[in-house]
């Protein structure tokens, strides 16, 4: 199915995962950054992952957030034997976003001419597995989707997903990073709406127009006492956070606020540990026969579903 | 090779609206995150609709003019021009997906 081939050599799956352990907390390391400015070739070119799967690391890790996903990747890597093609657990993986019961889209769209071009996407997703897919059906489903995006406002966000898996992988490696992103977006916005605390439509109005206030304040503060080109980051939060404290009933807002954001977070950290787990499932189902076999060779088919 | 091309002011009449074929105007800067952050998404699409749909950039900071023309008040701005005229527009980051359901309208029979 494609030309990449897992490390080429064990000790390159070992030097990746010394590379990624060294660079720390994924939020603040090489790998997210460069998946956003869109340049992660380096996972596929010099380590041999499908481009897809490597888009997926660092959307499966802990995008923007501050949990650790050093031991996920490990246990993905030693998951997968030198040599092998993983452009079909990219795609397994992806399908998570439609099929998982608890989170998968399949439970946004409700049964209905919607739901089942939906699902003719992910029957060529699936069949993308075995077999190359003419660029005709991939754009047929897409027009077809497009078509309906209209018909029901409330799963905007999940056709957009469902659109994002409609691309060949092997031509759109992105798409990958796309519906994982979309996906998070869709758990997290749940996860907001969910709160024990939801602020009213009024209170968010207001909360917004204060910290619009604040930063505005914050920045004049700061401007008084030097160019406006040389105020840094650190300064400017430290003095939002002085103005919000100085105020006990703005303050109040942004401590609700807070407190539903790390709400929130504890929600996305359940759904990523549990899409994290399957997978790591999925890839030992996959590799198994393989990992056990003494002399590494791989089952044609042992990735097909 | 990038399937975007970039166009200024003075090109912006033949490669845009006396286009024969609707053209997606990417309104970016150099220094915003999200316009870099596109880009992979823009290519894609681009490949995609080659031939239905034609791509272009702008860099409004190189073309104030031009932005100014178009009410462009943030980065990237997206602005679909079919036989001159702008028949759609959107802001902000966008993923594969987005494109897809923006553009198919506009696109071909699905060829």
């Amino acid at each position: 199915m494609s030309i990449y081939q897992a490390f080429g050599y064990a000790a390159k799956r070992a030097a990746l995962i010394a590379d990624i352990r060294e660079k720390g907390p994924i939020y603040q390391a090489w790998l997210t950054r460069a998946s956003v400015e869109g340049d992660i070739s380096i996972l596929s070119d010099d380590y041999g992952l499908h481009p897809a799967l490597a888009r997926l690391l660092p959307a499966l890790g802990a995008f923007g957030e501050a949990e650790d996903a050093t031991g996920f990747y490990e246990a993905l890597l030693n998951a997968i034997p030198v040599g092998a093609e993983t452009g079909a657990l990219a795609r397994q993986t992806l399908l998570l976003a439609w099929k998982d019961p608890v989170y998968g889209r399949a439970n946004v769209i409700k049964p209905g001419p919607l739901h089942a071009v939906c699902k003719g996407v992910v029957d060529l997703v699936t069949q993308s597995i075995d077999k190359p897919i003419d660029k005709k059906a991939w754009r047929a489903t897409r027009t077809a989707l497009a078509a309906m995006r209209n018909a029901d406002a409330s799963t905007e966000r999940a056709v957009d997903l469902v659109m994002s898996l409609a691309w060949d992988l092997e031509q759109a490696p992105g798409a990958a990073h796309d519906v994982i992103t979309a996906w998070s977006a869709a758990v997290n916005i749940e996860a907001d709406a969910s709160d024990e605390d939801c602020f009213s439509d009024a209170e968010n109005e207001t909360f917004q127009a204060e910290m619009n206030k604040i930063n505005e304040e914050a920045m004049e503060a700061l401007s008084e006492t030097q160019s406006l080109d040389s105020i840094g980051v650190e300064a400017f939060l430290a003095e939002v956070e002085r103005v919000w404290a100085a105020d006990p009933v703005r303050n109040a807002l942004k401590q609700r606020s807070m407190a539903r954001r790390a709400r929130s977070n504890a929600k996305m950290a359940v759904w990523r540990a549990a899409i994290q787990q399957q997978v790591l499932d999925l890839a030992a189902a996959a590799f198994r026969s393989r990992n056990a076999s003494p002399s590494g060779a791989q089952p044609a088919q042992s990735l097909s579903r | 090779m990038s399937k975007l091309k970039d166009v200024t002011t003075e090109a912006f009449e033949a490669e845009v609206l006396r286009s024969t074929i609707p053209v997606l105007v990417d309104f970016h800067a150099v220094w915003c995150g999200p316009c870099k952050a596109s880009a992979p998404a823009l290519e894609d699409a681009a490949r995609e609709f080659d031939g239905e749909i034609a791509f272009v950039k702008v860099d409004v900071d190189q073309e104030p003019t031009l932005a100014q023309q178009y009410d462009v008040q943030g980065v990237p701005t997206f602005i679909i021009i079919k036989d001159g005229q702008p028949v759609e527009r959107f802001q902000g980051m966008v993923s594969r997906g987005k494109l897809a359901t923006v553009l198919e309208p506009f696109a071909g029979a699905g060829e």
